[in-house]
């Protein structure tokens, strides 16, 4: 079975759909936040629409992101589940820092699925038979590594745990994507999707961090993921149309279709479409 | 002289009790931490660093006893004491230990200046005993050192060569030290981080960085008055700061990792 | 702790304006380098280069749109020239550029300038509106640098961390640094 991205995003989708209804506020700002996403393609951010997602955001991850109402509608507020969640909103909001904590933690669980997923790539001997990608994939898979030990330190900084698990929503979406990693082109394929919602998840947390110097390390990392994608995107462009031989430093850049110059880069603003919300990777 | 079978020295022994003391300090040291722990003072203990306390505790206990068994084979008093100056700082420094994080600080600089006194030791005593004992003492301090680092979040290997630089001269007399101040121009670099963030000192100090970390870290001046090559781990970087002023840097591979230092005449 | 400023300060404005006249600058270089590639000063252009600067020319016109638009919509005029000194050292530097080789290379030093403006400046911008914007155009030069890094035959992603090393302040000639090699 060949791996397909369109697959894989369409369940990422779905599984975002299929969260609870005690979540449906927030589900509604990612949805928005989707929407957005796919209506300004080529365009700018609408910069007032998202100032007004990420202050809901972060007033959402403050409250827990639902309300004593949609427990009341679900006919959970009698229940013990219903009981302590009341308990939960009862008490005082989270701080700045807790938000700031869960993002970190979250950033590293992203982080160690993409060293495993990678590491997973090192097994596969259509993998290690090309010694570019191979050369690729060990150097980003300790890239990874580092930036998930810096997100870590950061979130032990704010007094938080340190994230030592893989990222709970993607890691099954990766164990069940192995299955169909039979040639190079469904392994970068594979990997160009987690760098992008890495991307997308550090830049949506740029407006959520509450200080400068946070956002220094999220978007040094960003920057590092997006150039992990526009390496894949032309990797995986050369194997598609049959020209693996152009997958070396140096290439032959006479010989390079004219679309390898623009696939890396689709659009001219990155967009958090598949942005993994704090929460998901949180630990206490 | 068949320094196999020399008895220990006068000068042996009184090393020897000098070891003594300082294994008794740091069996007191665990066993007031394992106390903290279990009155809750010291806020949750995690189940790996309630292990080592126990079985460190142990480790010293042993050092002790067979410390005392060559006193007493020498003719001597078995030390039931610990050096009082010692002590006395220790538990100040323990008065002001909150959390496991101050605890394992704490035993760190206890494992440090044991080790070290044992290198040397090591290096003047004259018995075979003596020596075979410093000797099969010294590299457990050293493991003790590598797993509070570790728990510390820090590289646990990271000297090349062990020291002697934290070395206890005992005190009375002869005693020339109580504890050794850590040198006040040092900034560790750690989990990405300076520390100290903040350093103040004189004209004419010379600060030394020591990558503690796991990753290749840099020292770089914003203004340009000092900048390091790549510092790998274990490896170090030295400045001498000549003139007053305050000096932000930062790591010139991790953009997030700024400090400062200020310079006082 | 961060203010949740609805509006763009007038700091973010300041950054903002150095960010449309780096980008203008970037969008007149490219210009420049298509001009001199239709006019044959360059050699032979391969079909992926050609396409690449006719592509992130347009990415640098979008985000100087961007930048404009937030500057408009505080009361401030839209920039419509870039920094005067880098222009020049930019320009002195174009002069020299014969090959497409050349051409990439000063092309990777403006990327390089422009995406470590931009993390810098998303440390030190306060709106949520200028970092989101900041934050959105950063990782696509980042994608530009290493496309052009491929293409001079180095590895393409060469930093664990993006820096702010040749962030360009809007005063200052341009960072006395080379393009990064692997």
């Amino acid at each position: 079975m060949k791996f397909s991205e369109r697959a894989m995003k369409g369940l990422i989708e779905e599984s975002q759909d299929l969260q609870s209804g005690a979540m449906r506020d927030a589900q509604a700002s990612r949805q928005e936040l989707r929407d957005i996403g796919a209506s300004r393609a080529g365009q700018a951010p609408d910069l007032d629409r998202i100032r007004d997602y990420s202050i809901g955001r972060r007033n959402l991850l403050k409250t827990g992101g639902f309300g004593l109402g949609v427990l009341a509608t679900g006919g959970l507020l009698g229940t013990a589940f219903g009981q302590r969640v009341s308990a939960v909103l009862k008490q005082p909001t989270q701080t700045d820092t807790n938000v700031d904590v869960q993002i970190f933690q979250t950033a590293a669980s992203l982080e160690n699925l993409a060293v495993a997923t990678y590491g997973a790539a090192l097994t596969l001997p259509f993998i290690l038979d090309n010694a570019v990608v191979k050369a690729f994939a060990e150097t980003t898979m300790q890239q990874h590594a580092e930036h998930g030990a810096a997100f870590n330190a950061q979130a032990a900084d704010l007094g938080g745990a340190r994230q030592t698990a893989t990222n709970p929503k993607y890691t099954p979406i990766v164990e069940d994507a192995k299955a169909g990693l039979t040639d190079a082109l469904a392994v970068v394929t594979l990997a160009a999707t987690l760098e992008e919602v890495a991307t997308d998840t550090y830049l949506a947390n740029l407006t959520l961090l509450s200080e400068g110097n946070m956002r220094i390390l999220m978007a040094s990392v960003m920057g590092v993921e997006s150039q992990h994608l526009a390496t894949l995107r032309a990797v995986g462009a050369l194997l598609e149309g049959g020209a693996p031989q152009l997958i070396a430093i140096p290439t032959d850049v006479a010989a390079l279709p004219a679309a390898a110059g623009s696939v890396a880069f689709p659009q001219a603003f990155e967009e958090p479409n598949l942005a993994s919300p704090p929460e998901e990777g949180a630990v206490s | 002289m068949n320094i196999g079978t020399t008895a220990p020295s006068a000068g042996d022994l009184a090393i020897g009790a000098v070891a003594a003391g300082l294994e008794l300090v740091a069996v007191n040291t665990y066993a007031a931490a394992l106390a903290a722990a279990g009155a809750g003072s010291i806020g949750e203990v995690p189940p790996a660093v309630a292990e080592f306390v126990t079985t460190v505790q142990g480790h010293h206990q042993a050092a002790l006893d067979a410390w005392n068994g060559v006193l007493t084979a020498g003719g001597q008093a078995a030390v039931t004491a610990p050096p009082a100056g010692l002590e006395a700082t220790v538990n100040e420094m323990f008065a002001t230990v909150t959390d496991v994080v101050g605890a394992a600080e704490l035993a760190l600089m206890l494992e440090e200046i044991a080790a070290a006194t044992y290198l040397d030791a090591i290096g003047k005593l004259e018995s075979g005993a003596a020596i075979a004992l410093a000797g099969s003492i010294q590299p457990i301090d050293r493991q003790h050192i590598a797993v509070l680092l570790f728990v510390l979040g820090r590289y646990p290997v990271p000297d090349t060569f062990a020291t002697a630089d934290m070395a206890f001269a005992g005190e009375g007399e002869s005693a020339s030290n109580t504890i050794p101040a850590a040198a006040a121009s040092s900034i560790s670099i750690v989990d990405f981080a300076f520390d100290p963030d903040g350093l103040e000192i004189a004209v004419g100090t010379t600060v030394e960085w020591v990558n503690n970390d796991a990753f290749d870290h840099s020292v770089v001046a914003d203004d340009g008055t000092f900048t390091s090559e790549t510092i790998e781990p274990g490896g170090t970087f030295a400045f001498e700061f000549t003139a007053p002023g305050t000096f932000p840097y930062k790591c010139g591979i991790h953009p997030q990792m700024i400090a400062s230092i200020t310079v006082t005449e | 702790m961060r203010t949740q400023t609805a509006a763009p300060s007038s700091g973010d404005l300041a950054i903002g304006a150095v960010a449309a006249g780096l980008e203008l600058l970037a969008v007149n270089t490219y210009g420049a380098a298509l001009a001199a590639a239709g006019a044959g000063s360059l050699g032979a252009v391969p079909p992926a280069v050609a396409e690449f600067a006719t592509t992130v020319q347009g990415h640098h016109q979008a985000a100087l749109d961007a930048w404009n638009g937030v500057l408009t919509a505080s009361g401030q005029s839209a920039v419509t020239s870039p920094p005067a000194a880098l222009e020049a050292t930019v320009n002195g530097m174009f002069a020299t550029v014969t090959d497409v080789i050349g051409a990439a290379e000063l092309a990777l030093r403006l990327e390089q300038i422009a995406a470590a403006t931009y993390l810098d400046a998303i440390g030190k911008l306060e709106s949520d509106a200028a970092i989101a914007l900041a934050g959105s155009i950063q990782p696509i030069d980042r994608q530009h640098i290493a496309v052009l890094l491929f293409v001079l035959g180095m590895y393409p992603v060469p930093e664990t961390f993006a820096t702010v090393d040749m962030a360009f302040d809007g005063g200052a000639m341009m960072p006395d640094a080379m393009p990064a090699t692997s």
